[in-house]
C-alpha cells in the first residue's frame, strides 16, 4: 500500500467516525441552536473534511464542505441563528458527504453524478442566502462586516468569515487563472476547483486562529488507538478460548498430583488466561451507543417526514456488546424504530384529543440481564389492536377465522412476526418497504436473540430484543441425552422443571402429543430422545428426568432431558456442512474437559414438534377444564381463638388483619365494640357463638376485619398461625354445627372451617343487605358445587341475602333438579365430576324450558379466556366466588335484566 | 507420523516423474490419497455421535479445538467393513478438512506418474464414485481416491 493510499484509509475512517458524531451534534444544535462550543466543534469537522479533501483533490466533496462551513461560521460567530430549514441543508450536506466518502472507500474515486452538482448549486444558493442574511442582522454590533458586505463584487461565502478576510483577498487574486483553464460551465463546479489552493493556507490559518484545544485530541487519538482487522481479533479470541480450554484440563491434572509448586504455577496461569481471555472479549467489546447515537437523526427525519412530533430518548448507551453483533443490530433496530413512529405514534392532534402531549415519547433502552442484553424499543403511540391483527391476519389467509377465536393475546400479536403479514392500513414510504417483522425476527434469531412484542391499546407498545453478549461466547445449559451432553443457549431458556412424580400429573397425553400444565398454560412437551431418534432413557433413570420449558419466541415448548448437567460459558463452533440439513443442531462446543456437546438450535426443534392444530385444540380445552381443579387451591387463614383449636377461613374474605390492645376493648349497649379508624366496629367472640374455648385474657389481640359495605364487624382471636395454600378436603360430618362448614386435617392437626357469613349473621342477623323478595316468595336459586366447602358457603351466604338455595353435588344433579322444580336463576360451578358447568350450561341452553333461566358460573379466577368460553356455552355472568359482594350484585342485575326482559 | 515434506517429492520430480501417496487399509482394500490432501494423521480420537446425521458421518472430533467431521470411509464407499477403523485420517487443505476414519494406516508410497491409470468401470464390492485412480502395485491394486467427492456433501 502506498503512502497515499494508506492516508486515504485513515482519512475515510477518521471521516466516518466525524460524521456519526455530526448527526448527533445537528440535532441537538436544534434544540440549542446558540450553543458556542456545539458549532465550533462542528464547524472544525467540517473544516477537517474540507481540507483533506483539498488535500486528495475530491473537488465536490471539497466544494459540498467549503459551504458547509460558510454557513456554519456565520452561525457560529452569531450573525444569524441556526433555524430549520438551516439545519435540514447542513444535514444533507453531511449526507452527501457521507455517499461520496462511502464512494471513495469502495472506488477511491468521488462519484459522478449530476445530483451530487445540483445539491451543489442549491447549497451555494443557499448559502448566499445565509451571508445576505448575515449582513442584514449584523448590522449593528459589527461594523467590520458591514464594511465588508459592502463590496458587491466578492463572492458571499467567503465575506463573513473576518479572519480570514486577508485570504479572501488572496484566493479573489488566485480565482480566475484558474477558472480560465478550466473552462466548465457549471458554476458551482468551477468555484470548487477554484478552491483547489485554498484549503492548505486555510488549514494554515486555522492553526493560527483556533485554540490548541482544537488540535490535541487528534494527536493524542493517534498515538494511542491502533486500527486492527476484527478477523485478527476473532483469531486472537478463538485461541483464548483454547488456552483456556488446556488451562481447564491442565488444573484438573495439576490437583490429582497434589504437587505444590505445579499448583501454584498453575493457579498463576489460571487467573493470566482468564484475564487475558477478558481482555481480548473486550477488544471487540463496543457500547451500543455506537448504533443508538444514529436514531436521534433518523428519528428527527422520521417524524418530520411523518408530520409527527417525537422525543427519543436513550438509555444505558454505554452498554456494551460484541462488535459484529452492533453491525447485526443495526438493521431491526431501525426498522423496529420505523415502525414505532410510523405505526406506534399518533399525530399530534390526534395524540391531544386523547388526552396524551402531543410529542410522543420513544425510548429507546438497553441494558445487561443474565449474561444478555435487552433492547427495549418503547413507545407511547396507539398501541397495537389485537383484534385488527387477527383481522388481517384472516384476511392474508395466515390463520383461519377458527384459529383467531382461540388465539390469547400474545399469540396474536406473535402474527406480526409470520412472513407476508403488515399491519400498516396504507403502505407508507416509511414503513412499507418490503421488510416485515419476520425479517427482523429472523436476524435476531440468527444472532441467537429472540424478540417479544408487548402492546397495550392506546398506551403504546414496548419491543423487547434478548441479544447475547457475544456470539463466540454464550451461557448454555447443558443436558444429558442417552449419555451424551447437549447444550442449550440460555437466551432461550424460560425454566426448569425436575420430573417428580408430583409434577408428572401435569403432563397430560392429548392425542399423539403431549401437553405439560405450567401454571395454566398447556405447553406441549417432547422428549429430547425423540427429536433426535436415539433410544429414551430406561425406567431407572426417567426418575432423573427433567423437563426444560423453551422458547422459540413464537411458541414455548418443553424438552424432557435425562439429567441436566451443568450451566456453562461455552464456545460455539459452526458443524461441517456435511450436517447443514440438520437444523436441530445449532452447532457444537467444546466442554471443560475436553469432550463436545452439540448445541440445540431451539428455533429448530420447535418446528420438528410437528403439533397437530386439533390436539392444541384440545390441549388448549383440557386446560380450560383443568384450571378449575388448580382453582381449588385457596389461601387458608390459619388462627388460634384458645391454642389448643385451630380454625380456618378463606383469607380472601377477610377485608384486613389487624392487631388492638386488650385496654382498646369497651362493652357498651350490651355490645363489645372498639374504637377503630375513627368509628365503633362490632367485635364478635366466637366462643359465644360455637362450642369452643373461649378466648383467653392477653395484653393484645388480633383482629379479622369483615367488611360488607359501611359496615364492618371483626373476629377477635388470639393468635394467626400462618396463611397457606392448600386444597380443601372437608370433613362435613364430624361437625354438624351452625357456623361450621366442616373440617379437614391441616398441619396435622383437626383444623374448623368456620363459615363467616353465617357466624356474623347470628351476631348480627341484619349486617348483610338482603334482597327485597319477589312479589310474594324469595327467589329461588338451583346451585351446582361439588366441593362441599364452597357449596355451604356460597348457599349461606346467598342465603343470608335473602335468597332460597337448593344444592346440587355436580352439573348432572343440577340437571336432575331443574326437571322437577322450577329456578330463577342457576348458579354453577365449572369444573365438577360428571357433568361440568359448561356442559350443564349448554344442556340447558339447548332446552327450550329454560331459555329465560339466567346462569351464572363462580369460579376461583376467571380469565378472559374462561370468560369467553362459558359466554359461549350460554352462561350470562362469571364470577369469582369468594367475591360475596360482587357476586350478590351481579346476581341481583341479572335477576333485574330477566325481569325487564318478561316485562317487555 | 512424519510426513514427507514437499521437498523431497520437488526432488523426486527432477530425478524421476513421481507423485507421493498416503495409503491407509479398509476391508481387503489398499486406498492411496495424493499426499498434498492429506494434513495429519492421527490415532483413535474420541468421535461424538450427532444424532440424524448422514449414515456415513460418523459424528464429529475436537481437533486442538477445531471441531472436524468425522466420515466413515468405508459407509461412504459403499464397502463393508470388518474391523474397527480407529485411524483419522485429516484431509483437506482448502476445504473445511474432514476425518477419514480407516482400519489402518499403510506406508507412503511412490509412485510413478506413468504407472497411474484410469480406474477400471468396475471394481467387485466398492463404488467406483469415489476411485480416481488405479496402480498395480506387484502385489495387488492400489486405488487412488478422489478427495473433490469426498468432500461433496
Amino acid at each position: 500500500m502506498s503512502f497515499e493510499e494508506d492516508v486515504l484509509k485513515d482519512f475515510i475512517t477518521e471521516a466516518k467516525e466525524n460524521l456519526e458524531r455530526l448527526d448527533e451534534e445537528f440535532v441537538e444544535l436544534e434544540q440549542r441552536p446558540e450553543d458556542k462550543e456545539l458549532l465550533s466543534s462542528i464547524f472544525r469537522t467540517i473544516h477537517t473534511i474540507k481540507g483533506t479533501a483539498g488535500f486528495f483533490g475530491f473537488k465536490t466533496l471539497e466544494a459540498i464542505a467549503h459551504f458547509a462551513e460558510d454557513i456554519l461560521s456565520k452561525l457560529r460567530d452569531g450573525l444569524v441563528v441556526a433555524d430549520e430549514e438551516t439545519i435540514d441543508m447542513l444535514l444533507k450536506s453531511v449526507d452527501y458527504i457521507k455517499a461520496i466518502i462511502a464512494a471513495l472507500e469502495e472506488t477511491g474515486k468521488e462519484p459522478i453524478d449530476d445530483t451530487y452538482l445540483e445539491f451543489l448549486v442549491d447549497l451555494r444558493n443557499f448559502a448566499d442566502k445565509v451571508a445576505r442574511r448575515a449582513e442584514g442582522g449584523a448590522e449593528a454590533p459589527k461594523p467590520p462586516q458591514e464594511a465588508k458586505a459592502e463590496e458587491p463584487a466578492k463572492p458571499s461565502p467567503e465575506e463573513a468569515k473576518t479572519e480570514e478576510e486577508a485570504k479572501t483577498e488572496e484566493e479573489a487574486k488566485t480565482e480566475e487563472p484558474v477558472k480560465s483553464e478550466e473552462p466548465e460551465p457549471e458554476e458551482p463546479k468551477k468555484e470548487a476547483e477554484a478552491k483547489v489552493p485554498a484549503p492548505k493556507k486555510e488549514l494554515e490559518k486555522k492553526e493560527k486562529t483556533t485554540p490548541k484545544l482544537d488540535k490535541t485530541p487528534h494527536v493524542q487519538l493517534t498515538e494511542t488507538h491502533v486500527r486492527v482487522d476484527v478477523r485478527l481479533l476473532d483469531q486472537l479470541m478463538n485461541l483464548a478460548g483454547e488456552l483456556v480450554l488446556s488451562r481447564n484440563r491442565l488444573v484438573q491434572i495439576a490437583s490429582k498430583l497434589n504437587d505444590s509448586e505445579l499448583q501454584n504455577a498453575t493457579q498463576n496461569l489460571s487467573l493470566v488466561t482468564t484475564e487475558l481471555q477478558e481482555k481480548i472479549m473486550k477488544t471487540r467489546m463496543q457500547p451500543i451507543g455506537n448504533v443508538f447515537n444514529k436514531f436521534p437523526r433518523i428519528v428527527r427525519d422520521l417524524a418530520r417526514s411523518t408530520g409527527k412530533k417525537v422525543t427519543l430518548r436513550i438509555e444505558g448507551a454505554d452498554t456494551e456488546l460484541d462488535r459484529s453483533i452492533i453491525d447485526a443490530i443495526k438493521d431491526p433496530l431501525t426498522h423496529l424504530v420505523r415502525n414505532s413512529i410510523d405505526h406506534g405514534i399518533e399525530d399530534p392532534d390526534i395524540r391531544v384529543q386523547v388526552g396524551k402531549p402531543p410529542a410522543g415519547t420513544l425510548i429507546l433502552r438497553a441494558y445487561h440481564e443474565g449474561g444478555q442484553v435487552v433492547i427495549e424499543i418503547e413507545d407511547d403511540g396507539r398501541g397495537i389492536d389485537v383484534e385488527k391483527v387477527k383481522k388481517k391476519a384472516i384476511e392474508k389467509g395466515l390463520i383461519t377465522p377458527a384459529e383467531a377465536e382461540k388465539l390469547s393475546d400474545r399469540e396474536a400479536l406473535a402474527l406480526i412476526f409470520r412472513p407476508g403479514f403488515s399491519t400498516a392500513e396504507k403502505v407508507t414510504n416509511i414503513s412499507g418497504r418490503g421488510v416485515g417483522m419476520d425479517v427482523v425476527k429472523t436476524n435476531v434469531e440468527k444472532l441467537g436473540g429472540s424478540i417479544d412484542i408487548q402492546s397495550v391499546l392506546g398506551a403504546g407498545t414496548t419491543v423487547r430484543l434478548k441479544i447475547p453478549l457475544t456470539l463466540a461466547i454464550i451461557p448454555a445449559l447443558v443436558v444429558t441425552c442417552n449419555s451424551q451432553r447437549y447444550a442449550i443457549p440460555q437466551v432461550s431458556l424460560r425454566e426448569l422443571v425436575g420430573l417428580s412424580e408430583e409434577t408428572r400429573k401435569n403432563i397430560h397425553q392429548i392425542g399423539s402429543s403431549e401437553f405439560f400444565r405450567l401454571r395454566g398454560e398447556m405447553v406441549p412437551i417432547i422428549r429430547l430422545s425423540k427429536i433426535l431418534g436415539v433410544e429414551p432413557s430406561s425406567q431407572e433413570n426417567a426418575k432423573e428426568e427433567s423437563l426444560v420449558i423453551l422458547t422459540s419466541g413464537a411458541m414455548d415448548f418443553g424438552l424432557v432431558v435425562d439429567e441436566i448437567w451443568d450451566s456453562e460459558e461455552i464456545v460455539v463452533k459452526p458443524l461441517g456442512k456435511h450436517f447443514k440439513d440438520l437444523s436441530i443442531f445449532a452447532g457444537a462446543t467444546i466442554m471443560g474437559d475436553g469432550k463436545m456437546a452439540l448445541i440445540l438450535d431451539v428455533v429448530g426443534i420447535s418446528r420438528k414438534i410437528g403439533l397437530k392444530t386439533e390436539d392444541v385444540d384440545r390441549a388448549k380445552e383440557a386446560m380450560a377444564t383443568e384450571a378449575f381443579a388448580e382453582d381449588e387451591q385457596q389461601f387458608i387463614l390459619l388462627f388460634n381463638v384458645a391454642s389448643e383449636e385451630q380454625f380456618a377461613i378463606p383469607l380472601a374474605l377477610v377485608a384486613r388483619l389487624d392487631k388492638i390492645s386488650a385496654d382498646k376493648l369497651e362493652f357498651v349497649g350490651g355490645k363489645e365494640i372498639i374504637q377503630y379508624r375513627g368509628r365503633s366496629m362490632p367485635i364478635i367472640r366466637l366462643e359465644n357463638f360455637l362450642p369452643i374455648q373461649p378466648l383467653p385474657e392477653q395484653d393484645e389481640y388480633h383482629l379479622l376485619v369483615f367488611a360488607e359495605g359501611e359496615n364492618e364487624v371483626a373476629f377477635l382471636v388470639s393468635r394467626i398461625v400462618d396463611s397457606i395454600q392448600t386444597k380443601i378436603d372437608l370433613d362435613e360430618k364430624l361437625y354438624q354445627i351452625e357456623g361450621v362448614l366442616g373440617s379437614a386435617i391441616i398441619k396435622d392437626r383437626t383444623t374448623l372451617f368456620l363459615d363467616v357469613y353465617k357466624i356474623i349473621e347470628m351476631h348480627d342477623p341484619y349486617f348483610f343487605v338482603k334482597v327485597i323478595p319477589q312479589e310474594d316468595r324469595p327467589y329461588r336459586i338451583l346451585l351446582a358445587e361439588d366441593s362441599p366447602f364452597f357449596r355451604q358457603m356460597i348457599a349461606n351466604y346467598l342465603a343470608s341475602s335473602g335468597y332460597e338455595v337448593e344444592t346440587a353435588v355436580d352439573g348432572q344433579d343440577a340437571w336432575e333438579k331443574l326437571q322437577k322444580d322450577s329456578y330463577d336463576v342457576l348458579i354453577t360451578d365449572i369444573e365438577m365430576p360428571r357433568m361440568t358447568g359448561i356442559e350443564l350450561a349448554k344442556q340447558v341452553r339447548s332446552d327450550e324450558r329454560f331459555a329465560d333461566l339466567p346462569i351464572m358460573a363462580l369460579t376461583s379466577l376467571a380469565s378472559d379466556e374462561d370468560k369467553r368460553r362459558g359466554l359461549e356455552a350460554g352462561i350470562d355472568e362469571y364470577q369469582v366466588k369468594l367475591e360475596r359482594s360482587q357476586v350478590l350484585e351481579a346476581l341481583a342485575n341479572l335477576l333485574k335484566r330477566k325481569a325487564e326482559a318478561q316485562a317487555a | 507420523m512424519g510426513l514427507p515434506t514437499p521437498e523431497k517429492q520437488e526432488k523426486s520430480i527432477v530425478t524421476e516423474k513421481t507423485r507421493l501417496f498416503i495409503t491407509f487399509w479398509l476391508a481387503d482394500f489398499l486406498f492411496a490419497l495424493p499426499v498434498e490432501e492429506v494434513v495429519e494423521i492421527n490415532r483413535s480420537l474420541d468421535i461424538t455421535p450427532v444424532p440424524q446425521a448422514p449414515p456415513y458421518v460418523s459424528g464429529i472430533i475436537n481437533l486442538r479445538g477445531q471441531i472436524l467431521t468425522a466420515i466413515d470411509l468405508a459407509k461412504r464407499i459403499g464397502l463393508k467393513r470388518e474391523r474397527e477403523a480407529h485411524h483419522n485420517v485429516i484431509v483437506g487443505r482448502e476445504e473445511e478438512p474432514l476425518s477419514l476414519l480407516v482400519e489402518q494406516i499403510g506406508d507412503v508410497l511412490e509412485i510413478p506418474v506413468s504407472q497411474i491409470e484410469e480406474p477400471p468401470e468396475v471394481i467387485e464390492g466398492l463404488d467406483t464414485d469415489f476411485v480416481k485412480n488405479v496402480s498395480k502395485l506387484p502385489d495387488r491394486l492400489l486405488v487412488i481416491l478422489d478427495p473433490e467427492k469426498l468432500f461433496k456433501v
